[in-house]
């Protein structure tokens, strides 16, 4: 009896890899055909986000002269292109939804003025400029050298003091009234922060808000609300900020 | 009125009197500081705007580049 046992237990044990053998053929087949569907899937996307940047590139080459957008490139497509084997079920769907809601143009002009104090804003400002300018993407950034900053506020003494400063202009509001009445942009003061921290922050927000906010027809409101907290309900923001804004408000 | 309060009660409502004021200072000093770095272009501000924009319809200035900085 008891070789019997063990005949068939060996029997049994032989047995199951041939079992075995035929699930892992099924199986690879299976994710064969998967990952090269998925493959499919990830090389339409990338394509689709060339298509997306090639447009920005030939843009900000029209505007530049060429060559401003190829660190960004690279990197959105080195990103991609690591992750394309192994989470490509994730990827396409994101990114194929994301690409009608990117607007045909710039929505705003982005300047900086910047006289060159020797203080930490400025220096913090330029450390973090280059992110600033890969986040805010295809809305051109003129930077004013410092001939320029110094004749601009000699000009307008009220600013200085005052400077790195970073002025938003919103072009569709240019469009719309058709000249520059009312509010049409948004200037942030960065010379009033005293760590690179708080300048960090300041333009994190700043980007954040620009971003987020791309589309938004009323840009005057939501930065009474969003940027300077007014109100009760800024108030509470303020007591319930985040991380950003203890580091931006932390005087 | 405060007759009939104990020095336990006035002290607790002076305390949270000196809660709410505080707290009503350190929001208003945060907007204030919010108000001094985020300012809202308008009309006033328009020269500076049509100074600014003329320098780049003019060829003046030219885009950010990263490499060009780095």
């Amino acid at each position: 009896m008891a070789k019997s046992r063990i005949a068939t237990r060996s029997t049994r044990s032989q047995s199951r890899p041939r079992r075995g053998s035929t699930k892992p053929k099924a199986a690879e087949e299976s994710i064969a055909a998967a990952a090269s569907a998925a493959a499919e899937r990830a090389t339409d996307a990338i394509a689709a986000v060339a298509a997306v940047l090639g447009d920005e590139g030939v843009a900000g080459a029209a505007e530049t002269g060429g060559g401003a957008d190829e660190p960004i490139a690279e990197g959105v497509e080195s990103v991609l292109g690591g992750g394309e084997a192994a989470e490509s079920d994730k990827s396409p769907g994101p990114v194929a939804g994301a690409s009608p809601a990117v607007p045909a143009g710039p929505r705003f002009r982005i300047f900086v003025i910047d006289s060159g104090w020797h203080s930490v804003a400025p220096k913090a400002m330029r450390e973090n400029l280059p992110l600033f300018h890969a986040l805010t993407g295809d809305d051109p950034i003129y930077v004013l050298d410092q001939a320029m900053s110094v004749a601009l506020l000699r000009r307008h003494q009220e600013l200085i003091g005052q400077d790195p400063i970073i002025c938003v202009h919103d072009i569709r509001k240019f469009e719309q009234t058709g000249g520059t009445d009312g509010v049409h942009g948004i200037r942030m003061h960065l010379g009033h922060l005293h760590t690179e921290q708080a300048v960090a922050g300041a333009m994190q927000m700043l980007v954040q808000f620009l971003i987020r906010h791309r589309m938004a027809d009323d840009i005057e409101a939501l930065v009474r609300t969003n940027l300077r907290r007014e109100g009760i309900a800024g108030a509470i923001k303020i007591m319930a900020g985040g991380a950003v804004e203890h580091e931006f408000l932390g005087i | 009125m405060f007759e009939r309060w104990t020095l336990t009660e006035i002290v607790a409502v002076g305390a949270a009197a000196l809660a709410v004021a505080y707290m009503m200072f350190e929001v208003s000093r945060r907007q204030k500081h919010l108000r001094e770095v985020v300012n809202l272009i308008e009309g006033r501000d328009a020269v500076l705007t049509r100074e600014l924009e003329e320098l780049v319809s003019s060829g003046a200035l030219q885009s950010y580049r990263v490499s060009a900085v780095r």
